[in-house]
């Protein structure tokens, strides 16, 4: 009977599967397979011992990233002196064992049981040679299946193509619950299950269509999946990869490491590696799936012009748009002074891509106005970490996680904006770890299938820096201070000045429970536990950092792990959940306008004396134009030009009627995206940008890991964007050349002490590498603060708590708070492009039954949402997520104009925009009403 | 840059260093001011400053003082 199909290329999960997980540990054991001895850890499966001995036991339920399961039978063994034939994925290794993975015996009942699943399998499912099943048909010897597939079957069973990338068809499923493990195991949304027994047994996604499921995409189900069952769209229309390339995510600040196999010229799979440093071969649907506006049609590839934003577009030539746009950024500095243009640097970018615009902006406009969009995100990150613990970056890896015992969650929501860090967040917490969540809104992680946090600290948007307060006032006053560690690594004096400050009555959980609304006895128990655990982190999002107080609040974590004792090994730590791929990267590269790369301050002589040897012209001492001063200054008259790296600041930063009015004001803006995005409609010149898979170069994510992207194709735009920035400055009169990027990170290198160690060769041997990179550290740094404080010993800094102008009042009573979705990212430039839309088609407005209720607002309805600044309109969607008197939306798609609303308001110290408080009253609306209202003020 | 945003941020610098002296303070505002406002915004604050009428607080006031003349 013709079942057998001869394959042409196995899916990359198996190619280097060593059947089961590594057993950690010391204890070894000594056995010999098929006549080679081989020494494994204590514990270590048959399978994965002849793995490493050089030999690969047939198996189909199998896989390393999943624990044994023992199900499909294939993997069949002998072991001398034990009787039968067990499965090798579920047996241990045992001292002195010896095994036969192969004989008479057991080849034939290889054979028979392969046998029998193929009898239940579509012939034609492994026409593009994607199914294991048929391979493992010839691994195993079988010419020829004996039984017909008119008996009983299942293959009459319809298949579920509702997700937009990948489809399930039961006639190819085998039931090995391969993709239920995965998503149990590596996921951890248990979307999946299997329904009915025996015979009957069929991969359920909970008894509906994948896409009414609780499934949310990540795709493990569909990597793990043995047979074509489960499998990408995107493979059944093009076909399987004939090659791969390594790459990196361009998405959020977890940075996964992919696999981009390529058909061809074309990107056919992105498949997450397991080498990947952060993600171990996990992914989201956003990095696996959602990577089609790389080539959509909407794309803009050649470079505009036009005189007035009133005209049309004209394609130029690129010498033409260059020309243009150097003469015109000298003729202003001619008119309005050297201080009249600037940049903005993207976090979407490359370091190396950064790097070079802001060596233009120095060097070539002669200033310091270079600004970066983290300006508007973890600026507060930046400056918080730096005064207390000496460097602007996070302290651990992401490993780390796996040895906390307390998790304390701040203004972050990981299983949206930071999914695969969630997952892993979510392991640790199925094993036993507690989490504390500090957050307005109840995000996923405070109820979620075998994950509920013992403490939910709902507190009232803007009032961060009390809740911190409150929490160290409890360290401070119950004797929970690790003494030893304070003694040891901390600067005495200003222990003890914060000691005393955080002591006082106004500090304790009473005093603030009226102005954060959460009781002082859930408080009280919330700081005991963290203080008294093991290992407590602290993990972070920008509900820490978009506050008027986002520095004090970052310093108020860094004082809570220090006092106790929570910094300097695994488990522990201050963990910055960066938003975008780049941001820690486009911080690093010197993108503030006060600091040089790696955080040195522009008024330092001796850096600046650096920067003036290798680049050849004089360094301003004085800082430049931040972001919003930007906006200001062109609203003034006095900032002219701007060019803007991969940023829609027209949707992106608050109070979007002043950036237009900004943006509008300036003689030239210059945009380099992808797409005629919402700041681009405002810009004299479009310069198209490369997508990630065009990019040469690396991306740091948020645990400094420095992490290669390499293209999978050339530059559709024919030209690589810091080649770009490079053709601006010479015609300006700077002239900056690189042969590649490559020279670029080695010019890093030169002049950034924590990169010294860093070129391309060195993380094309290594993977990735986590800075500082140096003599000291040559293969990196995973976990910071080790044996001592970057800046010596740790800074403690009082932290009074200020409450934020923005309050509720009779004319707008509720505080609007806003975040990401999971399948959409930031403005939704890549992600509206894609079919994520199928899951988020337009920002929604939730709010809470009886603020709903209080104005006759329904499910669905449209509402006017409008703030001091700015009105705006979307549907309302009622929940009980958010409290009473919060609302909240997300802001990814520029019709609804979340930013409409928001306001100047920001943190003292950086200007980081207060996007989390935005005091505000809606009403029902009509759809057809006028969006984005200006409110006169 | 608007008069009324500048001393905006300075008040509000200015009010996030309750914990010190006012002496302390105002050197930490001043510093502050230096550290990472571009020259441009610190010539705008003090000429508001001596136009009067720039409402600050007087932690504040006296950090810019401290600044002139730049």
């Amino acid at each position: 009977m013709t079942l057998l199909h001869e394959p042409t290329e196995r899916r990359a999960v198996s190619a280097t599967d060593m059947g089961t997980p590594a057993v950690p540990g010391e204890l070894t054991v000594e056995v010999e397979i098929d006549g080679v001895a081989v020494t494994v850890s204590e514990g270590t499966s048959i399978m994965r011992a002849a793995a490493e001995a050089g030999i690969d036991v047939p198996k189909l339920c199998a896989t390393d990233s999943m624990k044994s399961f023992g199900s499909c039978r294939v993997c069949l063994v002998e072991i001398e002196g034990r009787p039968g034939t067990p499965a090798s994925c579920t047996t241990p290794v045992a001292p002195g064992m010896k095994v036969a993975t192969t004989s008479p015996k057991v080849d034939k009942l290889r054979q028979g049981v392969v046998e029998l699943y193929l009898s239940d399998h579509p012939v034609d499912s492994c026409a593009d040679g994607a199914c294991e099943l048929h391979a493992m048909a010839q691994t195993v010897g079988l010419t020829d299946v004996r039984y017909g597939q008119e008996g009983h079957n299942h293959l009459n069973i319809e298949v579920d193509a509702s997700n937009p990338y990948f489809t399930f068809d039961p006639k190819a499923c085998i039931v090995c619950s391969r993709c239920v493990r995965a998503c149990d195991e590596i996921q951890g949304t248990l979307a999946l299950t299997v329904e009915g027994r025996g015979f009957e047994s069929l991969i359920s996604a909970s008894g509906t269509s994948f896409m009414e499921s609780e499934c949310v995409s990540c795709g493990a189900c569909v990597q793990a999946c043995p047979t074509t069952a489960l499998q990408e769209k995107s493979i059944i229309e093009l076909g399987m990869p004939t090659r791969t390339v390594k790459t990196t995510c361009a998405y959020c600040g977890v940075g996964c490491s992919f696999d981009a196999e390529m058909r061809g010229d074309e990107l056919v799979r992105m498949t997450p590696s397991k080498e990947g440093g952060a993600n171990e071969g996990h992914s989201c649907v956003k990095g696996r799936f959602a990577w089609g506006y790389a080539t959509h049609r909407e794309r803009i590839t050649s470079p505009m012009l036009r005189e007035k934003i009133t005209d049309d577009w004209r394609e130029v030539s690129w010498d033409e748009a260059i020309s243009f746009t150097a003469n015109k950024f000298k003729q202003l500095q001619e008119q309005y002074g050297v201080d009249s243009i600037g940049g903005i640097t993207s976090s979407r970018c490359t370091n190396e891509e950064v790097f070079v615009l802001q060596k233009m902006v120095r060097a070539a406009f002669g200033n310091n106005n270079v600004d970066t969009c983290a300006r508007v995100c973890h600026s507060p990150t930046g400056y918080g970490l730096k005064q207390t613990f000496g460097t602007s970056a996070g302290t651990q890896d992401f490993k780390s996680v796996e040895e906390s015992d307390v998790i304390l969650l701040i203004g972050a929501n990981p299983t949206d904006a930071h999914p695969v860090f969630a997952s892993r967040m979510k392991q640790r917490l199925r094993a036993g770890a507690e989490l504390i969540v500090v957050d307005p809104r109840r995000i996923d992680l405070v109820r979620t299938p075998h994950v509920e946090a013992s403490h939910h600290l709902q507190l009232l948007p803007g009032t961060n820096v009390a809740i911190v307060n409150a929490l160290a006032h409890v360290v401070v006053t119950e004797g929970l201070v690790d003494r030893e560690f304070v003694a040891a690594r901390c600067e005495d004096d200003s222990f003890a000045d914060w000691e005393a400050f955080i002591a006082r009555p106004e500090n304790s959980p009473e005093a603030l429970e009226s102005a954060t609304g959460v009781p002082a006895s859930e408080l009280r128990a919330a700081a005991r536990l963290f203080a008294t655990a093991p290992n407590g982190a602290i993990y972070y999002g920008l509900g820490v950092t978009e506050h008027s107080q986002g520095s004090t609040m970052v310093m108020g974590m860094a004082n809570l792990a220090m006092a106790t004792g929570n910094i300097g090994r695994d488990g522990v730590g201050v963990n910055p959940l960066r938003g975008q791929n780049n941001v820690q990267g486009s911080c690093d590269m010197g993108s503030f306008p006060h600091e040089f790369s790696g955080y040195r301050h522009v008024s330092d002589d001796t850096v600046r004396v650096l920067f003036e040897d290798v680049w050849g012209r004089e360094m301003r001492a004085d800082p430049g134009l931040r972001i919003p001063n930007m906006f200001d200054a062109a609203v003034a008259g006095t900032f002219r030009g701007l060019f803007v790296q991969g940023e829609d600041v027209a949707q992106s930063d608050p109070n979007v009627n002043h950036v237009t009015a900004a943006l509008k004001a300036l003689d030239l803006l210059v945009v380099q995206d992808l797409f005629i995005n919402e700041t681009a409609k405002l810009a004299h010149v479009f310069l198209p940008g490369t997508s990630f898979l065009e990019k040469d170069g690396t991306f740091t994510n948020a645990e400094r890991r420095i992490n290669r992207v390499r293209p999978v194709m050339e530059p559709k735009t024919g030209k690589d964007e810091w080649q770009v920035a490079c053709d601006i400055s010479t015609a300006m009169g700077y002239p900056m050349a690189y042969d590649e990027a490559s020279q670029i990170m080695d010019e890093i290198a030169q002049v950034t002490p924590t990169f010294a160690g860093v070129s391309f060769a060195h993380l094309d041997e290594a993977g990735s590498l986590q800075w500082p990179v140096n003599d000291a550290a040559p293969q990196g740094t995973p976990i910071m603060h080790v044996d001592g404080f970057v800046r010596g010993k740790g800074h403690f800094v009082p932290t009074p708590y200020v409450p934020t102008d923005e309050k509720a009042n009779r004319k707008f009573p509720l505080l609007l708070t806003t975040g990401r979705i999971l399948s959409q990212y930031n403005v939704g430039a890549q992600t509206r492009r894609t079919s994520n839309v199928e899951w988020h088609p337009e920002d929604l407005l939730e709010i809470h039954e009886a603020d709903a209720a209080e104005r006759g607002i329904n499910d669905g309805d449209w509402v006017a949402l409008n703030s001091r600044v700015g009105e705006t309109h979307m549907r309302a969607f009622i929940t009980d997520r958010v409290p009473q008197g919060v609302v909240y939306t997300t802001f990814h798609h520029p019709e609804s104009g979340a930013n409409v609303v928001t306001t100047e308001n920001s943190d003292w110290a950086t200007n980081c925009p207060e996007y989390k408080v935005t005091a505000v009253q809606i009403r029902p609306a009509n759809a057809a009403d006028p969006l984005r209202v200006e409110v006169a003020t | 840059m608007s008069k009324q945003d500048l001393v905006r941020m300075v008040n509000q610098i200015a009010i996030n260093q309750a914990y010190l002296s006012d002496d302390e303070a105002v050197d930490v505002v001043a510093s502050h001011l230096t550290m990472f406002w571009a020259p441009a915004m610190l010539s705008d604050l003090v000429a508001a400053v001596d136009a009067g009428g720039a409402d600050l607080n007087e932690v504040a006031l006296r950090a810019v003082r401290q600044l002139q003349p730049v």
